[in-house]
């Protein structure tokens, strides 16, 4: 059994070069031997010294080349003297450039498109421009020369020419036998395709890694992409394992099985299960039989994976709207109605590298819109250092504000919280999950955890939130009043005093479904 | 002395003499003597001397820039990649180049908003007039031969112009595979050449060889009838052994060059060789015992001491880990790609906690890295079957552990393996089942090329319970002799548990 529990897009660097060439429109003769009768055409004779000058040749070499144009019939030696024979001369074609011609050829203006790994040509439909939240690996690192890409793109031109011309030209009687020489190299812009990496864990924790799309990359590439985001992946930073504390503050049951021995009382200190979060009983039990099992009264619902793929948007979706909707039922006129939605990021490089996160965004927004008949902000509250300079914060920030965040919160968080990520409308409804680390990886981590509108639970969550909000020390977002509707990025002191307000969501008497039941 | 054949496909080591590089080598060596070489033409042509060198000059300095403008000038499909400002700037700052070089080698006085088509004409037929006004269809010949040869020299950097056919004529010694060399363009087998030495022989097919031993005026073939035989394509293994009216099992095992060998003729002019170069002492007695009656010796020293970094458990030169400890889960099973593809997932990991535990060992890694020669690769491992192979590159390909060691392990099948060498061999030999057959694992050569590969350590990943009992395999043959040689402390065996347990704790 495997169960993807991330999706991660790598930016493969792709170039498109003007390539100005002559093709052959038939087979060609060796080079030496084209050049040899070509010679002999414009001088009508020449001799044997001359000859062996021009091709810069030792003696036994020049025999050997006049023994091969002797063997073709093409050439006659009189005397130390050189010439071409009739049936040489009958094979000449006509040329309008001023030169003989030995084979047929004909000017064409090729547009390839090449990735700068291994230089092989990629279809047009997939350099579409996207949305640069890829994960940035280390392409260098493949041993490709990145500084020589007009060298590179010429021989991969020479080497993928067929190909090409595959690509560029359907009907297969205007393709030519081959490319006869480059004149000139121009190259385009360059841009990142997306090639979106998807990761899976099986029962036993071990991770596989699975490419997406461009089927027509050679299966060398596509190793050396697996290999590089393996590597990159080795190289994201080891957080501390609170795994036990993420049960414990949570209240997490159902979880707690899988993990403590005595579960009643969540004793973190007697032995665990096999000495460790026992994942294969916990998936088959909990995602294999019951496909992500519902407990606490029907309140919570476990969730493995990451919560913008779209098996864990649909169910998040599906209990927020039941969540609102029981919300808003049961209000009352004193009944505070959050405005705010906070996604608190784990502090993980692999969160959020596709278009799925903003697919995520905006199907909250319209999901609160439709239930509560307006949407609500969603606020990123994402991890920064305090040493971050502004431009790291700037880039990091633009990245979750195009991504439909309204606002993005930045800065420290405590060091026990780097693996937890919660998503939650205070009051109504969270989604909290814990980055478990795999014991197959050094790094790799597979988030497990529920979506609940349990109201103890929820009241937790939220003093969770609270504590994670009045770490950070910056607040950004686009201002749109500024510069006739130009916006632009304003980066403010984040106040601890803003979000005071969340104190009405660990008053009880708030609680609409409390209340109600 | 030129290798052909894909570059892909060569070693590092003769990267050098490659078809590609000679190409490039010559190719570089008329750019730079372009001038000298054409001037020999001109001269030979009966051109004024003095008219042969400036006119020359001009052409490849003068007249290069001026192609150059005319197609910039003409090229619309430059627009798409370079606005027309650049373009406008890019054929000015030409033009001024072209002046800048007229002025400095010729004395010639221009701006770049002159006609310098024009100026460039006038300076030839100035230059022909000084030098006793020469026939001007040997001069308008000369320009050509420097158009030529400047397309000499763009069609030379093309790897399909077939160089190679001339280098294969005038090289000493041509190096390739057996069906590399018979691409008919190359003219290689239509030449007969002085010796035609055909290594790896008993792996060749008769096609192959005849091939080779074709070219020839004297042949010798270098090979070992001990490890793989030729493998056929299957519609070529049914009807020949239809045709010879044997099983298609007997028909694999002949040999021709065994045949050869054991000739009358064979006996007279053979030659075998028992000095071996590659194994350390206990995987030669290993495989010398198993497979070659104990008649090898050891010409090489012992391994270095940097085995001594690693893990206690690979401290001995021959290791088995034994996957019996699982019991049914260490089965094969079999891949849906086609009919007796087979893989070993517990093999597979127990490969994988090897590396892992090599990889960890940073003491050894640098060790190593100082003894090994460019390009070597220190760690091969060697699958059984196809599957198998796939299996492990894919686990290998994703360790986030692995990044350290990418450029030291090669991962390949058996039969890809022959030839080759590397100083740590795993082999992971898959077939582990109850079930009476063995598949191919009853082929002696198969099981003996897999071991030989090991130069310092043999990491053997087996069940040894799937082979205990099964008298008169290869593989038997292997644990009895691995046995003995565990008691007599030149071995040692690890339960692949061991391994996992190191896995889950690391």
């Amino acid at each position: 059994m495997r169960e993807r529990f991330n999706t991660v897009a790598i930016g493969v660097p792709a170039q498109q070069f003007l390539v100005r060439c002559h093709v052959s429109m038939e087979r060609q003769v060796p080079v030496m031997t084209e050049f040899a009768v070509r010679l002999l055409q414009l001088t009508n004779r020449m001799d044997v010294d001359a000859f062996r000058t021009y091709f810069g040749l030792r003696g036994h070499e020049t025999q050997d080349l006049l023994d091969i144009l002797r063997g073709e019939g093409l050439v006659d030696e009189v005397e130390g003297t050189l010439s071409l024979t009739s049936y040489a001369v009958a094979r000449f074609v006509g040329a309008d450039d001023g030169l003989p011609r030995f084979t047929k050829i004909a000017e064409r203006q090729s547009r390839p498109i090449f990735e700068l790994l291994s230089f092989s040509p990629l279809p047009r439909m997939s350099s579409a421009i996207y949305w640069d939240n890829t994960l940035d690996v280390d392409w260098n690192a493949s041993g490709e020369s990145f500084g020589h890409t007009i060298d590179n793109a010429q021989e991969a031109f020479h080497r993928h020419f067929h190909e090409i011309e595959r690509l560029d030209k359907d009907d297969e009687h205007r393709r030519a036998f081959d490319v006869y020489k480059i004149d000139a190299i121009t190259a385009g812009k360059r841009f990142n395709v997306p090639l979106p990496i998807h990761f899976d864990v099986d029962i036993d924790g071990s991770v596989e890694y699975s490419l997406e799309g461009l089927e027509s990359l050679p299966q060398e590439l596509k190793s050396v992409v697996v290999k590089l985001t393996a590597d990159r992946v080795g190289k994201l930073p080891q957080l501390p394992d609170h795994f036990s504390e993420f049960v414990r503050v949570f209240d997490d049951e159902l979880l707690a099985q899988y993990l403590f021995k005595n579960t009643k009382d969540f004793d973190v200190t007697a032995p665990r299960i096999n000495g460790d979060f026992n994942f294969p009983e916990y998936v088959h039990h909990v995602h294999g039989s019951k496909d992500g099992m519902i407990y606490d009264a029907k309140q919570s619902q476990a969730l493995l994976g990451a919560l913008y793929l779209e098996k864990n948007q649909a169910r998040v979706l599906e209990s927020l709207a039941l969540a609102l909707r029981n919300f808003k039922d049961t209000a009352t006129a004193a009944t505070i109605y959050p405005n705010e939605m906070f996604w608190v990021i784990p502090d993980s490089e692999l969160w959020g590298r596709t278009d799925l996160i903003r697919s995520t965004v905006e199907a909250l927004r319209k999901t609160v819109a439709k239930e509560w008949g307006e949407p609500v902000d969603l606020v990123a509250v994402s991890n920064a250092s305090q040493t971050d300079i502004l431009d790291k914060l700037r880039k990091r920030a633009r990245l979750l504000l195009e991504a439909g965040f309204t606002d993005v919160l930045l800065g420290p968080a405590p060091s026990i919280a780097g693996r937890f990520e919660l998503l939650i409308l205070p009051g109504v409804h969270a989604s909290a999950m814990y980055h478990w680390k795999v014991p197959s990886s050094d790094v790799v981590s597979v988030p497990v955890g529920f979506a609940t509108t349990q109201p103890v639970k929820l009241r937790k969550l939220v003093v969770f939130l609270q504590r994670m909000c009045t770490f950070k020390l910056h607040r950004a977002f686009y201002n749109t009043e500024e510069s006739a509707g130009d916006t632009k990025l304003r980066i403010d002191e984040a106040s601890a005093s803003h979000f005071l307000y969340l104190n009405h969501f660990l008053d009880a008497s708030n609680d609409a479904r409390t209340e109600s039941e | 002395m030129v290798r052909v054949g894909l570059p892909s496909m060569v070693s590092p080591s003769l990267r050098s003499i490659h078809e590609d590089s000679r190409r490039q080598l010559y190719r570089e060596s008329f750019d730079a003597e372009l001038k000298e070489r054409v001037r020999a033409v001109g001269y030979s042509m009966g051109l004024p001397r003095p008219y042969v060198d400036v006119a020359i000059e001009a052409h490849t300095t003068l007249g290069n820039v001026l192609e150059r403008i005319t197609i910039l000038e003409k090229d619309e499909s430059q627009s798409e990649f370079t606005d027309e400002a650049n373009l406008l700037t890019q054929v000015y700052r030409l033009k001024e180049v072209f002046c800048e070089i007229a002025s400095a080698k010729f004395s010639i006085d221009a701006s770049p908003d002159d006609d310098l088509p024009g100026v460039f004409a006038k300076f030839l037929a100035d230059a022909e007039f000084a030098n006793g006004v020469p026939s001007p269809e040997k001069c308008k010949k000369l320009e050509q031969i420097v158009r030529l040869s400047s397309e000499f020299s763009s069609v030379l950097r093309n790897p399909r112009s077939n160089f190679t056919s001339f280098l294969s004529r005038s090289a000493s010694v041509v190096a390739g595979t057996c069906v590399g060399i018979g691409k008919h363009a190359l003219g290689i087998v239509d030449h007969a050449y002085d010796w035609v030495i055909v290594d790896e022989a008993a792996r060749a097919s008769p096609m192959e060889l005849v091939v080779a031993m074709q070219s020839g005026r004297r042949v010798l073939l270098v090979g070992d009838h001990l490890q793989l035989p030729p493998i056929y394509p299957i519609a070529v293994e049914e009807k020949t052994s239809q045709i010879l009216g044997v099983s298609r099992s007997d028909f694999r095992r002949l040999n021709n060059f065994k045949r050869a060998f054991a000739s009358e003729y064979g006996k007279q002019v053979g030659r075998t060789l028992l000095s071996q170069y590659r194994m350390a002492d206990s995987i030669s007695q290993l495989v010398s015992t198993c497979f070659y009656e104990g008649a090898l010796r050891v010409a090489r020293a012992a391994p270095g001491n940097e085995y001594d970094a690693l893990p206690a458990y690979i401290q001995k030169q021959v290791v088995w880990v034994d996957t019996s400890d699982q019991g049914r889960h260490a089965f094969h099973s079999e891949a849906e790609t086609n009919e007796g593809a087979l893989f070993n997932e517990v093999e597979a990991n127990s490969v994988v906690a090897v590396m892992r535990d090599i990889a960890k060992s940073p003491e050894f890694l640098r060790a190593l890295r100082e003894k090994l020669r460019p390009s070597e690769v220190a760690i091969g491992i060697i699958a059984m079957y196809a599957s198998q192979r796939d299996l492990i590159r894919k686990k290998l390909d994703q360790a986030d552990w692995a990044s350290e060691i990418r450029d030291m392990y090669t991962v390949g099948t058996v039969d890809s393996y022959q030839g080759k060498e590397n100083r740590i061999i795993i082999v992971s030999i898959v077939r582990n089942k109850t079930e009476r057959s063995v598949g191919f694992l009853h082929e002696s050569e198969r099981i003996n090329v897999g071991l030989s590969r090991a130069k310092d350590r043999l990491i053997i990943v087996s069940s040894t319970s799937m082979w205990s009992g099964r008298t008169g395999m290869p593989m038997k043959r292997v644990l009895d002799e691995f046995s003995k040689m565990v008691e007599n402390g030149k071995a040692q065996v690890v339960m692949s548990l061991e391994l996992k347990g190191d896995k889950a704790n690391a």
